[in-house]
């Protein structure tokens, strides 16, 4: 080990590397100092802009209907055990909705674009690594298009721990829905799949609440989860395929 | 020392300290951890931006260090998490070294050739002289965790460096 520690006390910053950190930080400094207003202003610009751009190409809807002032999206809630969270939230898209979705860790703030899928929105976010974090936070605030973010008709927040991630032994999947103002039908198939390969599905449910929770069995060093999501009647429908890695 | 900040936010000044102070640790823990000199380089960069951005109070020079050495290794570990998503083709660092004598090579190889979880808490604890609690600190994990990495870490090094050695 004295061999190692020698050979370490030659790992060195290069002058010029050094040189080149400290005019890094050197413009960073008066960047910090000089934009922050403006920043705040290319920041709002760029939300209009991208709103207006994600308006044209119809990723968000338009209000068609009248607003309802209802929780009408399906809430993801996906938490992992081992060196890394992946969250993946989607919202049915309800007519006239828009949700803002954030992730934060500790103090460090994560937003990462969504994508795009069957035309409804798909927000994933790894929030690294969760041993390095006290506290992981996610925000979902679902607003109506017509209003602001301000005003949110859905709420909800909700927080992970690193105690929490560490001592799982089961890796859950809730899926929560109230979507009873469509009165449609709806079907939900949730499945796993181990080591093995077998893809294992869960019986189809009524639509309404699911809580779904997949045990690494001893034996088994991984479990991928594959989370689909499907409304039958293809009018509200959204298809979220969720891999989940459990690593014991 | 106590090293309470006044400001708002650190000045560049603050920041080039804690370049002068850190630069080199900060770049033997990245060096060994992400096995590339320019990513090295750049993982440190990236701290002290953060550390000039976040602008954080710390209660005490150790703090400041222990800050510091947790920001950069989850800098690095994004970094590997990227280069695993994307493929990216990383160059043997030491087999390619001209600045590193031959026996230097081998036990910075077969440290760097370990997993992640081992090199981060052989690293502080060896190089950086952290003792285990310390490190459970820094690293956020548990005290037990950081003796059993540290005892296989041991276990894993000597049988890479013997390989080395044998070569």
């Amino acid at each position: 080990m004295k061999k190692l520690e020698n050979a370490e006390q030659n790992l060195r910053l290069s002058t010029s590397a050094r040189a080149r950190i400290g005019a890094a930080l050197e413009a960073e400094s008066t960047e910090i100092k000089q934009d922050k207003p403006p920043m705040r202003w290319a920041v709002a610009a760029a939300a209009v802009v991208l709103t207006v751009a994600l308006l044209s190409v119809g990723v968000l809807h338009r209000p068609s209907a009248q607003p309802t002032t209802e929780n009408t999206q399906p809430e993801f809630k996906t938490a992992m055990s081992g060196e890394s969270l992946r969250l993946c939230i989607t919202q049915m898209q309800a007519s006239g909705q828009s949700v803002s979705t954030e992730l934060s860790a500790d103090n460090e703030v994560f937003v990462e674009p969504a994508r795009q899928i069957d035309g409804n929105m798909l927000y994933a976010f790894e929030a690294l690594d969760i041993e390095a974090y006290d506290r992981i936070y996610v925000k979902m605030r679902g607003f109506n298009d017509d209003t602001s973010p301000d005003t949110a008709v859905t709420n909800s927040d909700w927080q992970f721990t690193s105690s929490d991630m560490k001592t799982a032994k089961e890796f859950g999947v809730y899926v929560k829905t109230q979507d009873e103002s469509q009165n449609e039908p709806q079907e939900y198939v949730l499945g796993y799949a181990c080591d093995d390969g077998k893809f294992y599905v869960t019986a189809p449910t009524d639509g309404i609440t699911v809580v779904y929770t997949v045990t690494a069995e001893n034996d088994t060093e991984t479990v991928s989860v594959d989370l689909r999501l499907r409304a039958v009647d293809g009018k509200v429908g959204v298809t979220v395929e969720n891999e989940q890695k459990f690593v014991k | 020392m106590q090293n309470e900040r006044e400001k708002d936010t650190p000045s560049a000044q603050d920041a080039q300290e804690a370049l002068a102070r850190y630069g080199d640790m900060l770049f033997r823990i990245c060096f060994v951890l992400l096995r590339q000199r320019q990513d090295a380089e750049d993982a440190v960069q990236e701290t002290l931006i953060r550390y000039l951005r976040k602008a954080p109070r710390f209660e005490s020079e150790q703090h400041e260090k222990a800050w510091l050495i947790r920001v950069a290794t989850n800098i690095c570990k994004n970094a590997l998490r990227f280069r695993s998503r994307y493929e990216t083709v990383v160059s043997d660092e030491f087999a390619d070294s001209t600045e590193l004598p031959p026996e230097n090579s081998e036990i910075l190889g077969a440290l760097c050739g370990l997993p992640y979880i081992y090199r981060v808490v052989l690293q502080l604890y060896y190089v950086e002289g952290y003792k285990t609690a310390e490190i459970a600190q820094i690293l956020h994990i548990s005290l037990s965790a950081v003796k059993k990495r540290l005892e296989k870490g041991r276990k894993l090094l000597k049988e890479a460096y013997t390989k080395e050695d044998l070569r």
